[in-house]
């Protein structure tokens, strides 16, 4: 008996697709389909082997999308994003770039999310209680050093860098722990989207509640009530 | 009401067969073949290493082998380096350990079974009027540890290896493992040292039997090793416990239940062409293998109870699935074929090896 597929976005059983063309639901490729869901959604084959660095790379080029939270949701879904893991450095501040130039704020080509992800990479697993410092807040920092093209020698970029980051941080660090990278991926993208509003007089409009956190199902480590997504 | 366990007086002359033995014992007990069982078995002068202790580092060669000491490496999840000799009377439980839960005060997950097993051991101590105590990380007269154990878990099953010293000759204990490893572990003792006498083995073993019985209510019925634990300990021994690259390198095979090849197949969620055409060369060549070799498919993201409750994963199927390496074809543990599809014969001859 051929075994039943469940949509990763959706969750609904998929269906062969018959031939039939479909775009991926990740990175918009259009293609003869295999399997699809009632939905719509579609996985294209280099999607569904994508390593982490290379799907936020992927989703983030393509995307046409303005809200970072709907963005990074999509993203999170994808089994290279793991409950926990260093991926949501970089998922941070890859998706405030994304959604920032498809505002048309900035001036953010392909090459962005290059160095966002290379940057990102070097933050640790654990650099939330090892360094005093999660790396989802850096990425907010990282996002805004790329995006203004700040450098150590700037003036005020550098610190409007450090001031995302600082502002970011502190909004992951009411939420408690242990750690849930799914929360402050969600806290660092709301603090940014302050952030922005006030600095730049950017606003990201249809940011998408994340409440009630989607990956709450899937976490056995959630904090539950103690969570500000959880209900 | 008691619980019955199967007691195993089974003792090979070679260090490298007894611990297989142990693991073939361990292995029968978590497929269900074989019910909660304790082996009490002697074995010639041996050092033991465990997973993560060093072969170089830790063993001082030379006196090994002036005194004809073997050196075997223990599949543990933790513990420390020690010495056996006839004198020492080592004991296996291999056990399902939610059955331990109602026997603590106060449960900690994995110290309290230690804690528990420990305290049966000091239980039969008493019997020969000394002052024996237990805590989760040994059994000690007064302050002197007496017993010393490499633990194994997989899920709720506990498999609690060790030694206690009744006749051990300490002497040749500390010439044969490095001084630094003394400096960390109390200080040991032996029951004869403590009694100024030799104690009779039997006797040994009878007060053993008996702690064990009162302290974890149980009842002994003696048996023999199963066919099924024979033919696997002689394969754990071809393959691991007798080779260098498990003794000396640490590197073991991945094996699956009683022994079975394993063929772990990671591919995507849902399967891209490529994962649906090495699937079906997998299943196409291991098709008269059935028996000997399980073939497991492991899809990306969807977790490891894709594989039922109590799944066997390897090491390098982990890292597979954290380097995104897909499709993979993971043979005993080993990454054999990466972002490729093999052809029938390679992948047909790689499984043929590792039988």
């Amino acid at each position: 008996m051929e075994e039943t597929f469940y949509c990763i976005l959706c969750k609904k059983p998929m269906s062969p697709a018959l031939g039939r063309i479909a775009d991926c639901s990740f990175c918009g490729k259009r293609e003869r389909a295999d399997y699809v869901c009632p939905s719509g959604h579609y996985i294209c084959e280099d999607c569904r082997i994508a390593s982490s660095d290379r799907i936020i790379k992927k989703v983030c080029e393509a995307t046409q999308e303005t809200d970072p939270i709907k963005i990074a949701i999509l993203l999170m879904k994808h089994p290279a994003i793991q409950m926990f893991g260093p991926e949501h450095h970089y998922l941070v501040s890859s998706v405030l770039l994304a959604a920032l130039r498809n505002l048309g704020n900035f001036e953010i080509d392909n090459s962005a999310f290059e160095k966002a992800i290379t940057r990102g990479k070097r933050i640790p697993l654990g650099s939330c209680g090892l360094w005093g410092a999660c790396g989802a807040a850096v990425g907010v920092g990282i996002a805004v050093s790329v995006a203004t093209k700040s450098s150590w020698t700037s003036d005020k970029e550098r610190s409007l860098s450090m001031q995302a980051t600082c502002e970011a941080l502190s909004e992951i660090a009411k939420i408690g722990g242990s750690r849930c990278c799914k929360a402050s991926t969600f806290a660092a993208i709301e603090a940014a989207s302050k952030f922005f509003e006030r600095e730049f007089g950017i606003n990201f409009t249809s940011l998408t509640s994340p409440h009630p956190c989607y990956f709450k199902a899937y976490n056995d480590e959630c904090l539950r009530d103690k969570c500000p997504y959880f209900k | 009401m008691s619980k019955s366990w199967r007691l195993l007086d089974y003792s090979s002359k070679d260090p490298k067969m007894d611990w297989a033995v142990n693991e073939a014992i361990f292995r029968s007990r978590r497929v269900g073949l074989t019910p909660d069982t304790l082996r009490l078995w002697q074995g010639p002068n041996t050092v033991v290493l465990s997973a993560h202790s060093s072969y170089e580092g830790d063993i001082k060669h030379e006196a090994c082998r002036k005194y004809d000491v073997g050196i075997v490496r223990a599949t543990s999840t933790t513990g420390d380096i020690f010495y056996y000799d006839m004198g020492s009377l080592n004991f296996t439980f291999a056990v399902d350990t939610s059955y331990f839960k109602h026997l603590i005060k106060n449960y900690q997950p994995v110290l309290s079974e230690y804690e528990v097993i420990n305290e049966s051991i000091a239980k039969g101590l008493h019997r020969f009027g000394v002052n024996s105590k237990a805590d989760a990380y040994g059994v000690y007269i007064d302050d002197r540890r007496i017993s010393e154990a490499m633990p194994l878990w997989f899920y709720d099953f506990l498999l609690f290896q060790g030694t206690l010293h009744i006749n051990t000759n300490l002497n040749l204990y500390e010439e044969v493992i490095r001084t630094r490893h003394f400096e960390k572990k109390v200080a040991l003792t032996s029951l004869s040292r403590e009694l100024g006498k030799d104690v009779p083995m039997d006797e040994a073993k009878k007060a053993l039997l008996q702690g064990i019985k009162e302290r974890l209510n149980v009842n002994f019925v003696e048996h023999s090793l199963t066919d099924d634990e024979q033919n696997l300990a002689q394969k754990l021994y071809r393959i691991k416990y007798g080779l260098n690259k498990w003794n000396v390198d640490a590197k073991e095979p991945f094996l699956i239940g009683m022994g079975k090849t394993a063929v772990e197949v990671f591919v995507a969620y849902p399967p891209t062409s490529m994962c649906r055409k090495l699937m079906d060369i997998v299943k196409s060549v291991t098709l008269d293998l059935e028996g000997k070799v399980e073939v497991m498919i492991w899809m990306r993201g969807r977790g490891i109870q894709q594989h039922g409750p109590r799944p066997e994963m390897s090491n390098a199927l982990r890292d597979a699935e954290k380097r995104h390496v897909i499709p993979a074809v993971i043979i005993n543990g080993e990454l054999k074929f990466q972002g490729f599809i093999p052809s029938r014969e390679n992948l047909r001859k790689a499984i043929l090896d590792a039988l």
